[in-house]
């Protein structure tokens, strides 16, 4: 997890620029669905963060989704965006920016991991607290390529300093939720036919893994 | 013209045209039917009653009926006019358009009850009406009748039975319908990209054929490829223009996937070909390490590519699985429903999928703009701790590999090395496995599996 940072924002140049654009707006909650509704929003958001990550001059980071949500419950507004920084189109990183008072705050949740496609479909109330958390797959141990390898559920919950990797505090979450939906794919890919079967076996044994270390999380023995 | 009207309009072209391709589906299939006369009350004339299942009849100048008959164990029977010794007649017609005659694959019937051997006959003519045969009943009682492949109609009749026949229990296949046909290519035949270094098909030949191939014609070919996931791959049309049965050669280059096709000449419309099939060809490793290394010659490390290669794809471009039901060698797509594809698992386009030049090219473009990035951020991490050495050039292809893969990290605290202060004070480099555990894991697995 990145140390949030602070960052004078270039507010006038994107106002400029972007008369109707996202920094010229206040992100305030009432504002969520036409922000969302921004048409070129991944575009902007991508100058954004061209201006306020480090050495995007070099490494540049490519927004695959963006989205707006509350996420801490005050009424304002987090920028959630994928980010790639391969030029491959891995869109694993989490960045979160956050507007205060003219100027924009960065964190990133970095998961070693696939491709977040919707970033709104992972946001989840994993606790019923009211409050979003951030639920990604991350690869149990490592990338292989075109491989299918096990992955692993992650829920990150938010705190001041950025999204927080905390999956052992939601117990019943991979109770009712993750384990019944592996134990489901288990079940498919074991009674498939046998067409291409390197493929079955090494998609029934990642499942297994991912079950068990689901199972672990859930607190079933 | 008001909207109302245009929209009743486009509703009706579109129900128009929901029929027409209906009809043309079922004038390419083929299709079986039973008629055993007892869907119609007894005493019924029959014609054209039975025009949805691509038959009907006649009686000399009149129509046969539906009839009881005690002989028959399996009753009610269909009769000639005048009952039992009228000639009955079967003529086949398109179901989707009884205007359209249509040849029949598969027919048979039962017929009787004959008191004497060869006292009926039966004549089979042809859709050009002309004659497939004349055979005479070859026992007493019940006989099934047989009818040659390609019979249009049939007529029994010329009876010297004194107690004459009826018939029953009629069984047939229509064929497709279409006078123009589609010779070549076969459907589900297979093409590899086996030319010009395994990006390219052999020449596939489009020929027409059947007694409806005269004139132009003219073809259609839509190949279709995208990955699991699908992602909006753009297809391939092609047209072209054959004459008669003449043949034209096409081939695919850097594309592959199944095509379906059309043809038709300006009186009809051949039954579209689904499909035959573009997939990959089979390369060798040699030819793959020949061109990674030839890639990246000028580099510290020149096999380096051999190792992404290995981690990204365990050196495929193409693996044998089953893809719109074909079992075949097909791109090989990254676990995730082919976000990325082939040897280098490059983000999926059409041509990186079939072309593994291309692949092993692109990529090798984008590891040379990481070693400048790497370079770059070398610089910046030098120019912000006094004295830090640079990199070798081995060290900055790690730096560059971490910038390929799926771990790549802005800032310069996130990449292979970050600079650690020594108890002397003076700084160096240190493999960054604190920041960016599985950048340097991605590196070093590339190194690991250099071939």
């Amino acid at each position: 997890m990145k140390r949030m940072t602070l960052i004078a924002a270039m507010m006038m140049a994107f106002s400029t620029a972007h008369a109707a654009g996202i920094t010229s707006e206040s992100w305030n909650t009432g504002r969520q669905k036409s922000l969302n509704a921004t048409p070129d929003l991944r575009i902007q958001v991508q100058r954004l963060l061209e201006g306020l990550l480090p050495d995007a001059d070099l490494v540049t980071p490519m927004v695959g989704d963006a989205y707006f949500a509350d996420i801490n419950g005050d009424s304002n507004l987090e920028l959630l965006a994928t980010v790639d920084y391969s030029g491959r189109g891995f869109y694993n990183n989490v960045v979160v920016v956050q507007q205060q008072q003219g100027q924009y705050a960065w964190t990133e949740a970095r998961n070693n991991g696939r491709s977040i496609e919707s970033l709104r479909t992972h946001l989840v109330d994993a606790d019923g607290d009211g409050k979003q958390e951030l639920v990604l797959e991350r690869f149990m141990d490592r990338y292989e390529g075109a491989r299918r390898v096990p992955t692993e559920i992650v829920i990150y919950r938010w705190n001041e300093r950025g999204f927080k990797d905390d999956s052992d505090a939601f117990p019943e979450y991979y109770r009712t939720q993750v384990v019944p939906a592996l134990e489901k794919k288990l079940i498919e890919a074991s009674s498939k036919p046998s067409t291409s079967r390197a493929v079955d076996d090494s998609e029934v044994f990642a499942l297994e893994a991912e079950l068990s270390r689901a199972k672990r999380r859930g607190r079933i023995k | 013209m008001d909207k109302r009207t245009l929209l009743r309009l486009s509703l009706l072209t579109l129900a128009l045209l929901s029929v027409g391709a209906a009809d043309a589906q079922s004038q390419c299939t083929e299709q079986s039917f039973v008629i055993t006369f007892s869907e119609f009350a007894q005493g019924t004339a029959i014609s054209s009653q039975y025009s949805a299942k691509g038959v009907r009849f006649s009686s000399g100048s009149g129509y046969p009926f539906i009839s009881g008959d005690g002989a028959n164990p399996t009753a009610p029977v269909l009769s000639g006019t005048p009952q039992f010794q009228g000639p009955i007649t079967a003529t086949f017609i398109s179901p989707a358009d009884p205007a359209t005659a249509v040849a029949t694959t598969q027919l048979a019937f039962e017929a009787g009850y004959f008191d004497e051997i060869g006292s009926t006959q039966v004549t089979f003519l042809d859709i050009n009406n002309a004659s497939l045969g004349t055979v005479s009943n070859p026992g007493r009682g019940i006989n099934t009748f047989t009818a040659p492949k390609g019979t249009h109609s049939f007529t029994i009749g010329a009876t010297s039975d004194a107690a004459g026949f009826a018939i029953d229990n009629l069984r047939y296949t229509i064929g497709p319908s279409s006078e123009l046909t589609i010779q070549s290519p076969g459907k589900g035949s297979t093409f590899g990209l086996t030319e010009n270094t395994h990006t390219r098909s052999p020449d596939i030949s489009f020929t027409a054929g059947g007694s409806g191939a005269t004139g132009p014609v003219s073809w259609t070919i839509s190949m279709e490829y995208d990955t699991d996931r699908t992602r909006g791959l753009p297809g391939l049309v092609s047209s072209i223009n054959t004459n008669g049965t003449a043949t034209k050669k096409l081939y695919y280059q850097s594309r592959g996937g199944r095509a379906r096709i059309t043809a038709s000449t300006k009186d009809d419309t051949a039954c579209p070909l689904e499909y035959f099939y573009v997939v990959g060809g089979s390369i060798p490793e040699r030819e793959i390490t020949d061109r990674l290394v030839q890639l990246y010659r000028q580099g510290e490390t020149p096999r380096l590519l051999t190792g992404i290669a290995d981690k990204e794809s365990t050196y495929r471009q193409f693996s044998v699985r089953t893809k719109y039901d074909k079992q075949a060698l097909w791109p090989v797509e990254s676990y995730d429903g082919g976000s990325h594809i082939g040897l280098m698992q490059m983000p999926s386009t059409v041509q990186r999928a079939w072309d593994w030049q291309i692949n092993t090219q692109d990529a090798a473009d984008l590891f040379r703009e990481k070693l400048r990035i790497a370079a770059a951020l070398e610089r910046r991490i030098i120019q912000a701790h006094r004295g830090l050495r640079r990199l070798t050039s081995v060290e900055r292809e790690n730096m560059a590999l971490t910038l390929y893969g799926p771990a790549a990290a802005a800032g310069l605290n996130n990449q292979y090395y970050r600079a650690i202060q020594l108890p002397n004070g003076t700084y160096d480099w240190t493999i960054n496995t604190a920041n960016n555990p599985a950048g340097v894991q991605y590196a070093n697995d590339v190194r690991s599996r250099i071939r």
